[in-house]
C-alpha cells in the first residue's frame, strides 16, 4: 500500500471518528457510535501495517496480543462504578506511551522518514520534546486516578468524582507527534481527544441552569 | 619497496576499503528508509495545521453539548481514538532486527493496543448496562 492510499484510510477513519463521538453521545446510537470505532480503527491499523517499510509482523503482532489480552481481561473484571477511573488511567496510559514514541524517533528519526539522528531540525526537536512533556503530564496526571480507584476498591467505597483535564495533555502529545511525522491522523485525533475534553471537563451549562 | 612493505600496504588498503563498503551500505540503508518513508505522501505543514484547527472545532463542538448521563460513553470514545497513536507505535516498531527505538515503539505499541481494547470494552459495557451508566455518569 502506497501513503497516498494509507492517507485516503486515514481520512475515512478520522471520518468514522467524528461520527462516533457524536453518536456515543446518545443512549440510543451509542451502539452505532461502537461500530464506527471500531471499523475506523481497523482500518488505520491495517493501513499501517500495509506500508512498505513495515517489516517485523511477529512481533508488532505479538505486541498488539498482548496489549489487547490485558486491557479486556482487565477491564471485563471491574465494577461498572470504577469503569470511569479506568478509562482515566488508561487515557494517562496514552501519555506514557507517547512519551516512548517520542524518544524512540529521537533515537532512530530514519525509521519516521524524518532526517537523520543527531541533524535533526530545532522545530522538530522542538515537537518531539514538547509531545513527550504532554505526555508526560498525562500520565503523571491519571495517577491520582489510579489513586481514588485503588483507595475505592480497598475500602469498598464510591470513587472520588474525576475531572478529566490531564487527558487533554493526552491529545496535545498526539498533535505534537504528528506535526512532528508528519501523520495526518495523529493531528486530527490528537485536535479532536484535546479540545473534547477541555468541552467534558467544563461543567453541563443546562444542567447547572436547571438546578439553579 | 621490499615485497613486504608492499604486501602491509595492500592489506591496509583493503581494510580501508571494507570500511568504506560498510558505511557505504549503511548510508545506502538510510536512504532506502528515508526514500520508503517520502513515498508516503505525507501532507504539508499548512494543511496539517488546517486540519488541526478544524479538528479542534469539531471536538469541542461534539462534546460540548453532551448531558453528564452520557459523558463517561464520550469518554471512552476518546480513549479509543486516542489509541491511534497505535499507528505510530506501528511505524516505530516496523525495522527488522533489534534497536532501543524498536523495544520502545513495542512497547507503546503494547500500551495503545491495551488503551485500545480496554476502552472499548468499557464503552460495550457501559452501553450494555444504561442505568449503571447514568447512576455513574452523575459523578463524573
Amino acid at each position: 500500500m502506497t501513503g497516498d492510499i494509507a492517507s485516503l484510510v486515514y481520512l475515512g477513519a478520522i471520518t468514522l471518528f467524528i461520527l462516533a463521538i457524536r453518536d456515543m453521545a446518545s443512549a440510543q446510537s451509542g451502539l452505532r457510535g461502537l461500530v464506527y470505532l471500531v471499523v475506523g480503527m481497523a482500518g488505520a491499523i491495517l493501513a499501517a501495517l500495509m506500508l512498505p517499510n513495515v517489516l517485523a509482523y511477529t512481533s508488532i503482532a505479538a505486541s498488539i496480543a498482548i496489549g489487547a489480552a490485558a486491557g479486556t481481561v482487565a477491564v471485563k473484571r471491574l465494577k461498572p462504578e470504577l469503569l470511569a477511573q479506568a478509562v482515566a488511567v488508561m487515557q494517562g496510559l496514552i501519555g506514557l506511551a507517547a512519551v516512548l514514541i517520542a524518544v524512540a524517533a529521537l533515537l532512530s528519526p530514519a525509521v519516521f522518514g524524518i532526517g537523520v539522528a543527531g541533524q535533526l531540525s530545532f522545530s522538530l526537536l522542538g515537537l518531539l520534546w514538547l509531545g513527550a512533556g504532554f505526555g508526560l503530564a498525562a500520565f503523571v496526571g491519571s495517577l491520582p486516578a489510579y489513586a481514588s480507584r485503588k483507595v475505592s476498591l480497598d475500602n469498598g467505597e464510591k470513587p472520588l468524582p474525576l475531572r478529566l483535564f490531564f487527558a487533554s495533555s493526552t491529545g496535545w502529545a498526539m498533535a505534537c507527534l504528528g506535526f512532528a511525522l508528519a501523520n495526518l491522523l495523529l493531528v486530527v485525533a490528537g485536535g479532536l481527544v484535546g479540545a473534547a475534553s477541555i468541552a467534558l471537563a467544563l461543567p453541563d451549562g443546562r444542567e447547572a441552569a436547571s438546578g439553579d | 619497496m621490499d615485497p613486504q612493505t608492499l604486501a602491509e600496504q595492500a592489506k591496509a588498503l583493503a581494510d580501508q576499503t571494507q570500511s568504506l563498503a560498510a558505511l557505504a551500505a549503511d548510508l545506502a540503508q538510510q536512504a532506502q528508509m528515508l526514500g520508503a518513508q517520502g513515498a508516503m505522501g505525507q501532507p504539508p505543514l499548512i494543511m496539517l495545521f488546517a486540519a488541526f484547527v478544524l479538528a479542534c472545532f469539531v471536538g469541542f463542538l461534539a462534546a460540548q453539548g453532551v448531558a453528564s448521563a452520557n459523558r463517561d460513553k464520550v469518554k471512552g470514545a476518546l480513549g479509543v481514538v486516542a489509541s491511534s497513536l497505535v499507528v505510530a507505535a506501528i511505524l516505530a516498531a516496523s525495522p527488522g532486527g533489534m534497536s532501543l527505538s524498536k523495544i520502545l515503539g513495542l512497547l507503546a505499541l503494547c500500551l495503545a493496543s491495551e488503551v485500545l481494547f480496554g476502552c472499548a470494552v468499557a464503552s460495550q459495557r457501559w452501553l450494555a448496562s444504561p442505568k449503571d451508566q447514568n447512576k455513574t455518569g452523575e459523578e463524573a
